[in-house]
């Protein structure tokens, strides 16, 4: 299935058969750029010229066809035109398009494509010569995995889907190519398992990217912007991920890819809350790991978003719901300090946010020392110099850790956001104001979709078949079923009898 | 264009389970074995428990064999289907004022209960107008997502309520539920009539009718629905008299607040379990009172077609606000409780069924 | 329309941030118990005066590395009630009391045997929303004030009276440990109870032991009973839980630890319409010690298990003669055995079962001891 080119209708002008009024149409619409290349032949008496941009090509790409022009040079005549001798000759050797059309040219030439315009023609072909250099294969860096296949994604669009194509060996992928951007026209394409996902998905998402307006898509974050269903959620609407394999298990799950051009992230959609807490090593290993893995993820969501606003609700509003002897030690550890709770949080929250943020700038080495700089002189000086308790200390940093353990990084960053919220309602109103916090964000979330699902299932509306994989994640022969909640048209994963 | 099978805005049966459930479950139970305990000795409110709810199980029927018989029709179009007009129009004027007092009861009830325990330097409006607040967001959202909130917040209210009892079983006495059956009829009676008033939220399968998309299960979802919350309720009676005994419970203004303070988790960042148990409970009156507000709301929509839903949320709740604002002091509300006890007994438990007889011999005749 | 509402929250949001009072925890003082004693009444108010005493934990002296400072702080203030007390000791205390910490509540025998005092009094605690159901009620000998100043090992004079309750299990030679809660329903029903006593020993200890029995109707302090019949009326109760029996027996000196206890109470049906009760006390033990030369082997169990029913029997009988005949109080829970169970015939007796016609007094009571001896320890 291939679906190219705009959807508005083109206005360019046609190829004329003058191949210098060509050329000299295709310099002046460039301008003096120093990449083009123009190599021009003569065949037979017939001058022929070949275009491509330097750096965008592959040079043992190029070599090929050159090899292939000198062999028909001297190759004798036969009886087809040179034009379809060419054609039908490099069109063994590489993928080959007919252009007709002056902007056709251009878009090739730009996309690393090899045009050959002749004379007397008012048409030319382009060979695919794509290449120059480009990132190898490596290890994800921003996921990384102690099982499973350890490769991520690179920036070229080809590559990636080859790296799925791998893993899901089926009739079924299909995969459609769209051409998204005003001016950075690039390939989204959009994968999925034909019989098992549902069409209502693909065709909410197939319409949606038909109908992004644009000017380039440089990253994968700015096509889930322009197509999520709900640009104020603080949730994202759209997962994205470098490692193949997890955009393989989504398939698998009934749920579609999009991959972008020129970037290392893919998109997977439709999410659901649950992804908060699944990542896929949890089937890698035997099932008891996964499912501790998940109850620990599932603890630390509620820590990282709980722990802070808890701490303040219960120590400035409701000490006697402290046990007796802690709110001694914690009375005694906020002896002196001058800030409420609520502010103290607040500031070491911040702080926090400030060491990760510049950990994250700082080259590596440098980030370490960030670090520990930050661990010794928030942790131990702001305590000695009576700024803040070391108990909100202690909750701090354990909230950070819990949100380092969210497998989904935009998630993670989501519950960042809400902590500072209910650290704000917390402050306010104590648990009273956690709670209506909390209320206000399940009211969001069972309102928020995802591609038309329901962000909150299969908890709002209740699926209690995918309450299997909620917080612990079962044997997979008790999980023969695909997620109810994203309605496949395949239900069963496998009807094999064990 | 397909769809996935779910997104379209109605809901099936056990939403409506859940639903129910969770609207009969509101400030209610607070003090409902305290309603019991003053008429009946020992144990035996159970006995009353039992017997409500069974009538309320058959009026649920009722109400569910309502939307069986017009499916896809809302409240109004029902009574106008069985009634003339000239009765069913005050009918539903009356319904639709009753839920908005109930709601306007239920942001009183948990801000005055909030400020009692929680935070006793706030004043109570500001707590009412805050929940009203989070309630009005839960409005502007979608009908269908606010009745699945329901099933997000019912199972972790069924398992703190279910840890309420367990956890404080160290502290029972069994021998309070001692003297069995010394109650006098009247006294089973009218533990009856108080505990109704628990048992409310029952009608709201008969506003949300429009929306269920299997009208031949509404009635035996809603019996369940009301099932669960007999559950609860019968639990949370046996704990307050195993605990408080009979006089001790008749005694305490908010028994069941008490029974989660009376639970202490040995060791432990939560040994006083009350947190956590406010915190849940505040949401189970979220739920209860977003769909009071969303049944009036109902009514006002049946009333007033071409009105925008947001005109009429930004009409309605500040009266509500105002209304929860009208009782004074403590003898204020329970006698607003009382009131909306006796309303909803007429309004909800008798009027249902001369209607299901009209219905059915209308019914046959067409 | 929407825009407006948001703008319109939004602005109420605001304004609702200004009006809640948030208290952080170092501003507040956490008591953790509290005494009341009686004063001599200065003025002509017919209620009389108390002394109210109010520990305070101070938590900068509980970190562990300090270890010469005091770690509490006692409020003393007379008033006619708690809640007068309170009020007054805020007009110079910098921090607000604040009971939801509170373990144990103190009555000294002085304000118990008032009558009607202990309701009056617990009143507050009862009421208050911050104070638990679940605290600890005692009397004590003497002033209440010296029992807040023991100090040991445990820096909290409060605390460690309180975990001088969690040890009862080992000895039962005190009345069962009670809850404020269970106070109230006992107080609310008029019947007659026991509680803990309290005694000063010096100024590092206090000992529990004994059993001061509250009256119903009057509910105030009558009579207080000694460790040993206290052991005996936590037998008949079911409340003993750990405690040992001394006897003699054919020259040697036997210890005999009993693990558990049960009693059952049964009204037996009786032809001349006398009230008869029969108490079932069922214990298990072990013989854990004997006073015996080394080389005799410990003689048949069952040999000592009679001599074990014997003395339980001799125990027991001696209070119940006791309660029935000297104290007239019913604490042996028959009263209320009478209530839940013949419910009809005890509303005849009601009004005349402790007072008047004093029908506890005449009813009889039989007492069934059986035993088991479950070892001997690693001798035979």
């Amino acid at each position: 299935m291939k679906k190219e080119g705009n959807s508005h209708i083109d206005h360019s002008p046609f190829l004329s058969n003058s191949l210098s009024s060509n050329l000299e149409l295709i310099q002046t619409t460039l301008g003096p750029t120093p990449d083009l290349k123009m190599l021009k032949f003569e065949i037979r008496s017939e001058p022929l010229t070949i275009l491509y941009m330097a750096d965008l090509v592959d040079s043992e790409k190029l070599q090929n066809i050159l090899k292939s022009i000198k062999y028909i040079k001297y190759a004798p005549p036969v009886d087809t035109s040179l034009f379809e001798q060419m054609y039908s000759d490099i069109y063994l050797t590489a993928q080959t398009d007919k252009v007709s059309k002056m902007n056709d040219v251009i878009y090739h030439l730009l996309n690393g494509k090899t045009v050959i315009l002749m004379d007397s023609i008012n048409e030319g072909f382009s060979v695919d010569t794509y290449g120059g250099k480009v990132r190898a294969i490596e290890e994800p860096q921003t996921e990384s995995l102690i099982r499973g296949p350890k490769v991520s994604f690179t920036e070229e669009i080809g590559v990636n889907i080859a790296m799925i194509r791998r893993q899901i060996t089926d009739q079924n992928l299909k995969i459609e190519s769209f051409v998204i951007g005003e001016r950075g026209k690039k390939k989204v394409a959009l994968l999925y398992i034909g019989d098992v996902i549902n069409p209502a998905i693909v065709d909410e998402a197939r319409h949606r990217l038909q109908h992004i307006s644009i000017d380039a898509t440089i990253d994968s974050g700015i096509i889930e912007q322009s197509i999520e269903d709900n640009f104020m959620s603080p949730f994202p609407q759209f997962i994205s991920t470098e490692r193949p394999d997890k955009v393989a298990l989504s398939l698998l799950q009934g749920r579609l890819a999009i991959i972008p051009d020129q970037t290392a992230n893919v998109l997977i959609a439709p999410v659901s809350i649950l992804d908060t807490v699944q990542s896929p090593e949890d089937y890698y290993e035997r099932w008891h790991i996964g499912s501790l893995l998940r109850m620990l993820r599932a603890f630390a969501v509620f820590i990282s978003l709980f722990l802070p606003s808890f701490y303040i609700a219960l120590v400035s509003f409701h000490q006697g719901l402290i046990p007796s002897r802690l709110a001694f030690s914690i009375a005694a550890s906020r002896e002196g300090v001058p800030f409420p709770a609520f502010v103290e949080a607040l500031m070491m929250a911040i702080t926090m946010e400030l060491l990760r943020e510049a950990g994250l700038r700082l080259p590596k080495p440098i980030g370490q020392t960030i670090g520990i700089v930050g661990g010794i002189v928030i942790g131990e000086a702001a305590v000695q110099a009576g700024i803040v308790s070391t108990v909100m200390v202690i909750v701090i940093a354990i909230t950070a850790i819990a949100s380092f353990t969210l497998p989904v990084y935009s998630m993670g960053v989501t519950y960042r956001i809400l902590l500072f919220c209910f650290i704000f309602a917390a402050g306010m109103m104590g648990l009273y104001g956690i709670s209506l916090a909390f209320i206000v964000l399940v009211i969001h979330i069972v309102n928020l979709t995802s591609l038309g699902i329901p962000y909150a299932a299969p908890l709002a509306p209740i699926f209690i078949n995918d309450w299997k994989e909620l917080f612990v994640r079962l044997p997979i022969s008790f999980t023969k079923k695909r997620p109810v909640f994203l309605d496949p048209v395949d239900e069963v994963r496998s009807e094999k009898e064990e | 264009m397909s769809k996935v099978k779910y997104t379209d805005r109605s809901i099936n049966a056990k939403e409506l389970m859940y639903a129910v459930a969770s609207m009969v479950i509101g400030v209610g139970i607070f003090n409902l074995p305290r309603y019991i305990t003053t008429v009946t000795n020992g144990i035996d409110g159970v006995i009353s428990i039992l017997l409500m709810g069974g009538i309320v199980l058959g009026i649920v029927w009722i109400m569910g064999q309502f939307i069986r018989m017009y499916p896809g029709k809302g409240i109004y179009e029902i009574l106008l289907a069985i009634i003339p007009k000239p009765i069913a129009f005050p009918l539903i004027i009356i319904y639709g004022a009753f839920f908005a007092l109930l709601a306007a009861y239920e942001i009183r009830a948990i801000a005055e209960i909030t400020k009692k325990y929680l935070l006793p330097n706030t004043s109570s409006d500001s707590l009412s107008l805050l929940f009203l607040l989070v309630t009005l967001y839960a409005l502007f959202g979608s009908r269908t997502a606010l009745i699945r909130i329901n099933s997000m917040f019912l199972p972790v209210v069924l398992i703190v309520s279910l840890l309420l009892v367990v956890l404080n079983i160290r502290i029972m006495h069994f021998d309070n539920f001692y003297p069995l059956f010394t109650t006098d009829l009247p006294g089973y009676g009218s533990g009856m009539i108080n505990i109704f008033f628990s048992f409310t939220g029952i009608s709201i399968i008969l506003s949300y009718s429009y929306l269920v998309n299997e009208p031949d299960k509404a009635s035996f979802a809603a019996v369940k629905g009301v099932f669960i919350s007999i559950i609860i309720y019968t639990m949370v009676f046996v704990s307050c008299v195993a605990v408080f005994s009979n006089l001790g419970t008749d005694f305490l203004e908010n028994p069941t607040i008490e029974l989660g303070k009376e639970i202490e988790l040995p060791g432990g960042f939560f040994e006083r379990f009350e947190s956590v148990y406010f915190t849940i409970w505040i949401m189970t009156i979220f739920n209860t009172t977003s769909m009071s507000i969303d049944s009036s709301l109902i009514v006002l929509e049946s009333l007033f077609k071409k009105a925008k839903k947001e005109t009429l949320i930004v009409i309605l709740s500040p009266i509500i606000f105002f209304i929860s604002m009208v009782p004074i002091g403590m003898e204020g509300m329970e006698a607003m409780g009382t009131f909306i006890g006796r309303v909803s007994l007429a309004l909800i438990a008798i009027v249902p069924i001369p209607l299901y007889v009209i219905a059915k011999i209308r019914g046959v005749k067409s | 329309m929407k825009k407006l509402c948001y703008i319109l929250s939004i602005l109420l949001f605001i304004n609702l941030l200004q009006g809640c009072g948030a208290r952080e925890i170092e501003k507040k003082a956490f008591v953790i118990g509290v005494g009341i004693d009686a004063k001599k009444s200065g003025d002509d108010s017919s209620q009389p005066l108390m002394n109210g005493t109010f520990q305070v934990a101070v938590p900068r002296s509980l970190k562990p590395e300090i270890t010469n400072e005091k770690a509490y702080q006692n409020f003393e203030e007379k008033g006619h009630d708690i809640s007068e007390q309170i009020s007054r000791i805020a007009q110079y205390s910098n921090k607000e009391l604040y009971f939801a910490h509170n373990q144990i509540i103190l009555v000294s025998d002085k304000v118990a045997k008032q009558p009607q005092r202990m309701e009056r009094l617990l009143d507050f605690f009862v009421r208050h929303e911050d104070i638990r159901r679940s605290v600890r009620v005692f009397i004590t000998k003497g002033d209440t004030k010296q029992y807040l100043n023991v100090e040991n090992n445990e820096k909290l004079p409060s605390l460690y009276i309180d975990t001088l309750s969690a040890n009862v299990q080992n000895h039962s030679r005190t009345a069962s440990i009670k809850r404020l809660g269970d106070l109230q329903e006992d107080l609310l029903a008029h019947r007659s109870f026991v509680l803990p006593m309290l005694n000063y020993k010096n100024t590092e200890e206090i000992k529990l032991g004994g059993a001061a029995i509250i009256k119903g109707g009057s509910s105030r302090l009558t009579h207080v009973l000694n460790e040993k019949d206290t052991e005996a009326m936590n037998l008949l109760n079911g409340e003993f839980q750990n405690g040992m029996l001394y006897f003699e027996l054919d020259d040697d000196l036997y210890i005999y630890k009993i693990d558990k206890s049960k009693s059952k109470i049964k009204l037996v049906p009786t032809a001349n319409g006398q009230l008869t009760f029969k108490i079932t006390v069922s214990v298990e033990g072990e013989i854990q010690e004997v006073n015996k030369k080394m080389d005799t082997r410990t003689i048949s169990s069952d040999h000592v298990k009679k001599e074990v029913e014997k003395q339980i029997a001799k125990k027991t009988e001696r209070v119940i003669t006791k309660l029935q005949k000297q104290y007239k109080t019913d604490v042996l829970g028959l009263g209320v055995y009478m209530e839940k169970h013949h419910h009809k015939e005890w509303l005849k007796l009601k009004d005349n079962w402790e007072t008047g016609k004093n029908h506890f007094s005449q009813v009889k009571i039989n007492t069934h001891i059986h035993t088991s001896i479950n070892s001997a320890g690693g001798l035979r």
